[in-house]
């Protein structure tokens, strides 16, 4: 029975998604809304070209199906379940092994800039052989099966060759379940029935799944040795990475596939009240923060956690190791204490079992910040910062400070100056951290003589935002790059690695905040604003 | 009634502690209040000594260089009775985790966090009869 007088309204994807185009990628394709009733279609497409985006807003595509519309619909659908399979959210916290930190963040490095330059997938496994472990193998393989067909493609790749191997499902299937089911992703040539897959010795295998595609890599050095231990965790802490990347990759070539079929349709269709219109930029700059991780969020994320855990880790392997001895010092300190000497000894005495507070003290403050809980709780944000002071002290203690709070100049070693705010005390330590890191090397680098980092915490009159202006008298940002700077890897100095402030600044969305950079004529002027809430405390 | 053991007079106690800092300071706080102090840093050598001596107090770390404080408290059940060694026995330690804790407690003895808050409270709770 045919339903021709209910309305029946689907809408698709009710939330835009915009998806990141590479570099080579000309189009990218976002849909608003698809709607679909029994006698019109409607369509809010968005379509970014270079940096632009633009809005076709179709209200109505006909009253009647007829071949070619049907064909757009598809072709619609098909395109967005497509980038929907874009897995940004994955393998976030992936990233846990330590002890290959530098490698693993080279790793993504070198793997962000390849794909970066690379057009397809071809170019992109090429460049792979570059990357400085994937260099130490000599055959790449990508098996691709594209789901609800029997289509499958083997993929070989040597540094400059690339082969296409046919290949069955079956065998496909048989291959992909053997990987799944194995520990240590190891396999020798006879367990894989390798020569089947044109594969010479042994090889490190890894299966993944996407919306469209089921995938395997596999990697071969040709040779018959057991690959290392160390390889392999190597390669399954970075596979993420790759994956992503793969996916990215094919998922575009598709949709180039499905945008130009889409070109053509829309050329063909009688859309007399199609409009087309810019979005204005505030609307664009939303989206992109609401919709989309960026590639550089992603890198800035796996950076940020990969730091917390690896000083997290690292402090408390600190804080166990010196707290006993530090405790021995106190405990002869307080006992040379008791005994009578002269005014300058003591003296040093006392200084030393001051000094030895302190350290204990700064341990205890430490281990407190980088813990891994991504916990929410009302934190002294004042007290907070004189704690960074202390802690970053090697870097600045020969800078003055001035603390201002709601433009009434206090001391930092107040006690009762309280400002409490809700926040993730981890992440806004590493803010402070990360801003006065910057600014102390900036004035030392430059030797300011006075050389002073103020900080004016202000609650609005509405009282539901917390602005903080941290400004510095040294030389200041490079003006012609003020938009870079936020950005990872962009640094000015010389062995700066660029991360500090772009991770203060991603740190700071997460909390439901911004940094700002404002123009000033002396020095650095960042202005933080944070949701501020009332607490009783 | 036969009374488990006599206290000495001085109290005679032997320390047990890798941290030489620490070890000597609490050696040198005990004997100007007047007690009599053995020390050692090696759990093996402290084992040999709670076997050929008679000690009123034995206050050992938990986590030692060779052994752990749980391997001594275990080897001188050969010699005393558990409810001795709830007496005799004091526990420091820097690694207060809630497994440990509740191993410590299982013996039954003083369990002391390290660092001590007040050095000469903590004097007094190691020579309490």
């Amino acid at each position: 029975m045919e339903n021709t007088y209910t309305s029946n309204t689907t809408t698709v994807c009710s939330k835009p998604i915009l998806i990141h185009s590479l570099a080579e990628t000309r189009f990218s394709l976002n849909f608003l809304s698809f709607q679909e009733t029994s006698d019109f279609t409607i369509a809010d497409i968005f379509i970014s070209k270079h940096s632009e985006l633009l809005h076709i807003h179709i209200p109505k595509l006909s009253l009647n199906f007829n071949t070619k519309e049907k064909n757009l619909k598809y072709i619609l659908q098909k395109s967005l379940i497509l980038f929907n399979s874009i897995p940004y959210e994955r393998s976030h916290s992936t990233v846990k092994s330590i002890s290959n930190w530098n490698r693993t963040s080279k790793f993504f490095y070198q793997l962000s800039t390849i794909a970066s330059k690379s057009s397809h997938l071809d170019d992109f496994i090429h460049q792979c052989f570059k990357i400085d472990f994937l260099k130490d193998f000599h055959s790449f393989h990508i098996l691709i099966h594209e789901k609800g067909t029997l289509k499958v493609s083997h993929l070989e790749y040597e540094s400059i060759n690339k082969r296409h191997h046919p290949i069955l499902l079956n065998d496909f299937s048989e291959l992909y379940n053997a990987i799944k089911k194995s520990k240590n992703r190891s396999f020798g040539q006879e367990s894989l029935k390798a020569a089947h897959f044109n594969i010479i010795g042994t090889c490190i295998g890894h299966e993944f799944s996407l919306t469209q595609f089921n995938i395997i890599i596999l990697l071969s050095k040709n040779d018959f040795l057991p690959q290392q231990e160390d390889d392999i965790s190597f390669f399954n802490s970075v596979i993420p990475a790759l994956e992503y990347k793969i996916n990215l990759f094919l998922s575009v070539s598709y949709h180039q596939r499905y945008i130009r079929t889409v070109e053509k349709a829309l050329n063909f269709l009688p859309l007399a009240d199609y409009k087309t219109k810019q979005i204005p930029p505030s609307i664009l700059k939303q989206y992109a923060l609401n919709n989309f991780k960026s590639e550089s969020d992603y890198t800035i994320d796996i950076k940020h956690r990969e730091r917390v855990s690896l000083l997290g880790e690292l402090l408390n392997t600190l804080r166990h190791e010196l707290s006993n001895p530090l405790f021995g010092l106190r405990l002869s300190t307080e006992l040379l204490l008791l005994e009578d000497f002269g005014e300058d000894d003591l003296f040093l005495i006392q200084e030393m079992h001051k000094a030895v507070d302190r350290c204990h003290k700064i341990l205890e403050n430490f281990s407190h910040l980088y813990n891994d809980k991504d916990q929410v709780e009302p934190i002294n944000i004042i007290q907070l910062l004189n704690e960074i002071f202390i802690l970053t002290k090697s870097e600045s203690k020969s800078i003055s400070r001035n603390i201002y709070l709601n433009d009434e100049a206090i001391e930092i070693s107040q006690s009762d100056k309280q400002l409490y705010l809700k926040t993730n005390k981890t992440w806004m330590a590493q803010v402070f951290f990360n801003l006065i890191i910057n600014s102390a090397q900036a004035l030392n680098d430059s030797k300011v003589s006075s050389p002073l980092i103020s900080v004016s915490f202000n609650l609005g009159s509405t009282r539901d935002l917390l602005q903080v202006h941290f400004k510095d008298n040294g030389p200041g940002l490079p003006k012609d790059n003020k938009e870079k700077i936020l950005e990872p890897f962009f640094t000015t100095k010389s062995n700066g690695t660029g991360l500090g402030l772009s991770i203060a600044s991603s740190l700071l969305t997460k909390m439901g905040g911004s940094i700002e950079i404002l123009d000033s004529d002396n020095g650095a002027h960042f202005l933080l604003s944070l949701p501020y809430e009332n607490t009783n405390h | 009634m036969e009374p488990t053991f006599y206290y000495h007079y001085p109290m005679k106690i032997l320390i047990i502690e890798d941290e030489i800092l620490i070890l000597r300071s609490l050696q040198k706080l005990l004997e100007k209040k007047g007690f009599t102090v053995d020390t050692t840093t090696s759990g093996k050598e402290g084992i040999l000594k709670i076997e050929s001596n008679e000690y009123d107090r034995i206050i050992t770390d938990l986590m030692l260089q060779d052994i752990s404080g749980f391997d001594i408290l275990e080897e001188s059940k050969k010699k005393y009775s558990l409810e001795v060694i709830a007496k005799l026995f004091v526990i420091i330690t820097a690694y207060s985790s809630p497994q440990v804790l509740s191993k410590a407690n299982e013996y039954g003895c003083l369990v002391i966090n390290k660092p001590f808050m007040n050095i000469q409270e903590t004097i007094d709770l190691f020579t309490r009869i």
